[in-house]
C-alpha cells in the first residue's frame, strides 16, 4: 500500500522531470552557454553513473575513471577520422573498447583490495594516457586528432550544442535506466553482496572474483560511451583531456552526490559542474573547489547527498562494531555442566 | 533412516605454520541427521567447516560429498554442490534488507543474464517472481515474516542468526552447516532456534551444527562429533557423548587450565 503510493509519486516526479528536461532547450535554443553547461552535466552523469556501478555497488574502488573514457574517446576519434564510422556504430564499439581494456585491469587486479586496487586504476589511467600521448601516427600524439565530424541521424547533422543536449539526454536516460536494471536482478544484487561481504557472497554460491571483473567491464562500458560522445561533441580530442584529475573530479562528484544510489551521480554532476561557473573567477583553482565541496559534504554528510546503500546504516557505529566478530562475547556455556 | 554417509572426511588436516587447527580427523555425517560438532575454544571446529565449504585448503586428507571427492574445489561451488553454511561472526549483507539478504542466497539457482536484466525478459521476471516467493516463505519457515523490509543491521541479533540460516537455505542445500546459531542468544531465542531446527531437519535436510550450548546439542542430535586440539577424541549419540571420559576430560582440564 504505502510502497505503491510511493511509486506513483515517483512515477509523477519522473514524468516532470522528463518533461522540464525535454522543455528545457526550447527556452535556451540561441543560449549556448547554458546549454553547454547542460550538456557537461549530462557527460559528467554518464561518467559518473558509471563509476558509482564500481565504486558505490560492487564496493571496488576505481580513481582512474579517465582512462576508460580516454580509450572511448580516441575509439571515436579514430574510427570516425579514418574510417568514417558514424557515432551510433561508435557509440557500442567505444564501450565495448573500454570494457575490454578493463579486463585487461581487471583480471590481474580482481583479487586486490582497497588502497591497491585504488593505485592500480590510478596507475592504469595514467598508462593509457601515456599511450595516447606518445601513440606516434596511430594518435597523433601531443597534438591530439581534430576534424572528427558531427554527430548525424538519417543524413541530418546534430551539429549545434541544441542536438547535442538531446543526444546527451537520451544517453544519459539509457545509462541510468539500463544499470538501475541490471543493479535491481540477481546480478546486481551479487555486486552489492560483494561489497557488503565478500565471503558471505561466496558462500551463497557467488563466484565472486568473475562478478568483480564482470563489473568492471559493465561499468567501463559506460565511461566508453561518454568519450565517445565527448569526441563528437567536441570534434577533436587530446591527451591532455585525460589526465588523472578528470578522474578525481569524477570521483568527487560521486562522493558529493552519494556512493551506491541511482540519483547521487546525477546530482554530484549537476551540482559540481554549476558551481565552478557560479565561481567563474576562480576558474584557476576548479580543482580546489572540488575539494572543498567534497570536504564540506564529508562533514555535513558522509554518505554523500543522495548516499544510499554504502554508508546509510542508521546509527552509523553500530554496524561497524559487528564487523568484529561478536562470536567471543557470548562465552560459550561450555562448561561441564551439559556433559 | 537410511545409513548413506552425505559427508565423510578422511584423515583431514588443516595446519597454519606449526599450528595442527584440525589433525587427521576422520568423521562423517548420516543422511537426515543432525550432528553436531562440539569442542572447546580453539578446538577447530570453525577451521573444519572452513575446509568443509572450500574456504581453505586442507594440508592433508580427502573430503566425500554423497561419495564424490571434493577436496580443494573453490568456496563458491560449495552452494552448487548442495553445502552452504552460516557464519560465526554474522556474516549478513549489513544494508540490504531481510528478504533481499534470502534473495542473495538464490543466485546460482537462477539464470536471468544481462541482458535479461535489461530487457526484463520473461526469465528475469520468473526468476525475480521466485526469488520473492520462496524468500518470503523461507522467512516466514525462520519466524522473520514481519523483518522482511528491515534492513538486516538493524535487526537483533538473535533474529540476525536466524536470518542467516534463511539466506543459506535459499541455495536449497541438502546439508546445511550451521556455526555456533545460538551464541548471543537468550533462551527463548534458543528455544525458538531449536524449534526452527527441528523443522528444517524434518523438511529432510542434514544439518551440522558446531554449538556451545550443550542443552541445545543434546537436544537436537541425532549424533555428535567431539574435537579438541584439532583432534577427534569421540563420536557418538548424546549418551555417549555425554558419559565419555575424554570429553569429560578435555572440558574439565580446559575449565581448570
Ligand atoms: N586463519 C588462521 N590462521 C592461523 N591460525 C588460525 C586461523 N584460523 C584459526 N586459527 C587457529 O586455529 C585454531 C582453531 O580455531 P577455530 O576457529 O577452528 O576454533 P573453534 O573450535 O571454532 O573455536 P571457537 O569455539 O572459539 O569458535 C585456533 O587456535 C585458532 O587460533
Ligand atoms: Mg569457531
Amino acid at each position: 500500500m504505502i510502497s505503491r503510493l510511493v511509486r506513483q509519486e515517483r512515477t509523477v516526479f519522473l514524468a516532470l522531470l522528463a518533461t522540464a528536461l525535454l522543455a528545457f532547450p526550447l527556452a535556451f535554443r540561441e543560449n549556448n552557454y547554458i546549454l553547454r553547461i547542460a550538456i557537461n552535466i549530462f557527460l559528467y552523469a554518464i561518467l559518473c553513473t558509471s563509476l558509482n556501478m564500481i565504486n558505490g555497488y560492487s564496493g571496488q574502488f576505481n580513481i582512474g575513471q579517465a582512462g576508460f573514457y580516454c580509450i572511448g574517446a580516441y575509439t571515436a576519434a579514430i574510427l570516425s577520422t579514418r574510417h568514417g564510422i558514424g557515432i551510433w556504430i561508435s557509440l557500442p564499439v567505444c564501450g565495448l573498447m573500454a570494457s575490454v581494456a578493463s579486463l585487461l585491469l581487471g583480471i590481474p587486479t580482481a583479487r586486490l583490495k582497497g588502497i591497491f586496487l585504488a593505485m592500480s586504476t590510478l596507475g592504469f589511467s595514467e598508462i593509457i594516457r601515456l599511450i595516447v600521448l606518445n601513440g606516434g601516427e596511430f594518435t597523433r600524439g601531443p597534438m591530439g586528432i581534430p576534424g572528427i565530424p558531427p554527430a548525424s541521424l538519417f543524413g541530418w547533422e546534430l551539429g549545434t550544442n541544441f542536438h547535442m543536449y538531446y543526444l546527451a539526454l537520451l544517453l544519459t536516460a539509457l545509462t541510468v535506466l539500463i544499470c538501475a536494471n541490471v543493479l535491481d536482478s540477481r546480478i546486481g544484487r551479487a555486486w552489492i553482496a560483494i561489497r557488503e561481504d565478500e565471503l558471505a557472497a561466496r558462500a551463497m554460491g557467488i563466484p565472486t572474483v568473475r562478478y568483480k571483473i564482470y563489473n568492471l567491464a559493465f561499468s567501463t562500458f559506460w565511461a566508453g560511451v561518454a568519450g565517445c560522445y565527448y569526441a563528437f561533441l567536441s570534434n577533436f580530442v587530446s591527451a591532455d583531456s585525460f589526465h588523472l584529475d578528470e578522474g578525481f573530479v569524477i570521483l568527487g562528484m560521486v562522493l558529493v552526490g552519494g556512493l551506491g544510489s541511482i540519483a547521487g551521480p546525477l546530482i554530484g554532476a549537476a551540482i559540481l559542474v554549476i558551481i565552478p561557473e557560479i565561481f567563474r573567477f576562480l576558474a584557476e583553482y576548479r580543482l580546489i573547489l572540488y575539494g572543498v565541496a567534497i570536504l564540506i559534504t564529508m562533514h555535513l554528510r558522509p554518505q554523500g547527498i543522495c548516499g544510499g546503500g554504502v554508508m546509510d546504516t542508521g546509527d552509523a557505529g553500530s554496524v561497524r562494531d559487528q564487523d568484529e566478530p561478536p562470536d567471543s562475547e557470548p562465552e560459550p556455556a561450555t562448561g561441564g555442566d551439559g556433559t | 533412516m537410511s545409513e548413506e554417509r552425505i559427508l565423510e572426511t578422511r584423515e583431514l588436516s588443516i595446519h597454519f605454520g606449526g599450528l595442527k587447527a584440525v589433525d587427521k580427523v576422520d568423521m562423517w555425517v548420516l543422511r537426515g541427521h543432525v550432528h553436531g560438532i562440539i569442542g572447546p575454544n580453539g578446538a577447530g571446529k570453525t577451521t573444519l567447516f572452513n575446509a568443509l565449504t572450500g574456504f581453505l585448503q586442507p594440508t592433508g586428507g580427502r573430503i566425500f560429498f554423497k561419495g564424490v571427492d571434493i577436496t580443494g574445489f573453490p568456496s563458491h561451488r560449495a552452494a552448487e554442490l548442495g553445502l552452504c553454511r552460516s557464519f560465526q561472526n554474522i556474516k549478513l549483507f549489513k544494508t540490504m534488507t531481510a528478504i533481499e539478504n534470502v534473495r542473495v542466497g538464490f543466485h546460482y539457482r537462477l539464470r536471468t543474464t544481462l541482458l535479461d536484466a535489461i530487457f526484463r525478459t520473461r526469465r528475469f521476471r520468473e526468476d525475480e517472481r521466485l526469488t520473492l516467493e520462496r524468500g518470503r516463505e523461507l522467512l516466514e519457515t525462520m519466524r522473520l515474516g514481519q523483518y522482511a523490509d528491515f534492513k538486516a543491521a538493524k535487526l537483533p541479533y538473535g533474529t540476525q542468526r536466524r536470518l542467516e540460516i534463511a539466506r543459506a537455505l535459499a541455495s536449497d542445500p541438502e546439508l546445511l552447516l550451521l556455526d555456533e546459531p545460538a551464541a548471543g542468544m537468550n533462551p527463548a531465542e534458543t528455544a525458538e532456534l531449536s524449534a526452527c531446527i527441528r523443522r528444517i531437519s524434518a523438511g529432510g535436510r542434514t544439518i551440522v551444527v558446531i554449538e556451545h550450548d550443550m542443552r541445545l546439542i543434546m537436544e537436537i542430535c541425532d549424533r555428535i562429533t567431539v574435537l579438541n586440539q584439532g583432534l577427534k577424541i569421540c563420536e557418538g549419540d548424546a549418551e555417549t557423548v555425554r558419559h565419555d571420559p575424554g570429553v569429560i576430560q578435555a572440558y574439565l582440564g580446559r575449565s581448570a587450565g
